[in-house]
């Protein structure tokens, strides 16, 4: 490549000069500027685009009305649990209410819903009774877990698993769950939940009546059984939450990466 | 071969030097004074840059339009000049402004055909230089703009590198390739250039 070419030194390139020759009349051949007279003396930086729609305000102003919103998302699903929760109180609150009331009805005419050993003409009617109940209860805490997923679905069905009576218990079964309502909770006197039935000891109702002193333990196991749902629940709703605050979390932070950064040197 | 690829960088380095040595040293603080309304001050600029300019929209739309549309954009750079955030690189940015300005020209206006037409009833050297420009808007556009500055309006290849605020060794590439096309074109045609 000739010298020429590039910064008009050495020995000139005949095409080049030839080119340069004609192409000259198209040379810029200088020109007064016109410049209107309302455009001088003003500030020239007042026009500049309005702070306003600058790329990089918009931008903050996008991500400021992402945060709010994943905020405002928060709180509502927060407000969400705590409304179940709330129902889950007053559902616990009204079974209190009925267990109480059924306290005293199994003293006044419980006999009608023992199953007698060998009696075949109640024990069907009572067994129907007692799938029931356990039906309903299991319906009512699938719907109690809600978005629980799979795992509650597990547990669930493990816990009816746990929930089944034996042979000649399933009538005691089915008052507990009736008298609970089929929800979990431990809804039982003082008195029951210390083995005292009726004001006997555990030992005399294990003498004088076998059965009763085997409904009170199904029916203690059955309390467990409910307190250790309720817990695993309350704890998987946590973390529920807890999740979802991460995830909040990992929102605003990815928003902080995403600050925009200033151009400079181009017009 | 290391060594080869050294002695390279260190030419451009070189070419660098001297095309920042070419660059006018008061553009920063003629363009703070015109910020500030000093009209004197812009004209200077625009007596520094209209070639520039004039190049850059000569490669791209007729030569009829290229003086009101220099006008046009000095005029655009005058009010935008607060946009601009780098004082030294007022260069490259008047000659974006005057690209956008080319660009908006052809969605806006069909006279590329008119100039052709001028070009057929001319006669003799003037038809020439028509053709010979019209085989320089032909090429690719990085070889186009960098012979028409050098070759219309005269700037060396650091002149153009400065001005421009392209590479020198950029500059210098496109203007040997686009010398190259532009020979082999013009040889195609059976002229004598």
């Amino acid at each position: 490549m000739s010298d020429y070419l590039w910064d008009k030194t050495g020995e000139a390139d005949k095409d080049v000069k030839r080119l340069e020759g004609l192409l000259g009349e198209f040379r810029h051949r200088p020109r007064a500027l016109e410049l209107p007279a309302e455009v001088g003396g003003h500030d020239i930086s007042q026009f500049r685009a309005p702070r306003l729609f600058r790329p990089a305000w918009l931008a903050v102003a996008a991500a400021l009305l992402l945060v709010v919103l994943a905020g405002a998302l928060f709180v509502l699903r927060r407000g969400a649990a705590g409304g179940d929760e709330r129902r889950e109180q007053k559902r616990r609150e009204q079974n209190q209410a009925a267990t109480r009331d059924q306290q005293s009805a199994p003293r006044q005419a419980p006999s009608s819903l023992v199953v007698e050993p060998g009696n075949d003409k109640t024990a069907p009617g009572v067994d129907q009774v007692a799938k029931r109940n356990e039906r309903n209860g299991a319906d009512v805490r699938d719907e109690q877990i809600g978005k629980g997923g799979r795992a509650l679905k597990d547990e669930s069905s493990a816990r009816q698993a746990v929930s089944r009576k034996p042979e000649g218990l399933q009538d005691g079964g089915g008052v507990a769950s009736k008298r609970r309502g089929g929800v979990t909770s431990a809804a039982f006197s003082p008195k029951e939940r210390d083995g005292d039935a009726g004001g006997a000891t555990p030992r005399a109702v294990g003498e004088s009546a076998p059965l009763e002193g085997r409904r009170l333990e199904e029916r203690r196991r059955l309390a467990k059984d409910d307190l250790m749902y309720a817990l695993r629940l309350t704890g998987i709703k946590l973390k529920e939450v807890q999740r979802k605050a991460q995830k909040v979390d990992g929102w605003k932070s990815a928003f902080d990466e995403q600050k925009p950064k200033q151009v400079t040197g181009k017009p | 071969m290391f060594e080869v690829e050294t002695s390279k960088l260190l030419l451009m380095e070189g070419e660098r030097k001297e095309a920042e040595a070419a660059v006018p040293a008061p553009e920063a603080a003629l363009v703070a004074s015109a910020r500030a309304g000093d009209r004197e001050a812009f004209a200077r600029l625009y007596d520094m840059y209209a070639p520039l300019v004039h190049g850059v929209l000569l490669a791209r739309v007729p030569y009829d339009e290229v003086g009101d549309l220099a006008q046009d954009v000095f005029l655009v750079a005058f009010r935008k000049l607060g946009s601009l955030r780098d004082a030294g690189r007022f260069g490259p940015w008047v000659a974006m402004i005057a690209r956008n300005r080319a660009t908006d020209f052809h969605r806006r206006a069909r006279a590329t055909e008119e100039l052709r037409e001028e070009v057929a009833h001319a006669g003799g050297r003037e038809a020439e230089a028509a053709e010979a420009l019209e085989i320089i808007r032909s090429l690719p556009e990085a070889y186009r703009e960098t012979l028409v500055l050098r070759l219309v309006e005269g700037m060396t290849g650091p002149e153009i590198a400065a001005r421009t605020g392209l590479q020198p060794a950029s500059v210098r590439v496109n203007l040997h390739r686009g010398m190259k096309l532009l020979r082999e074109r013009l040889g195609m045609r059976g002229r004598g250039v």
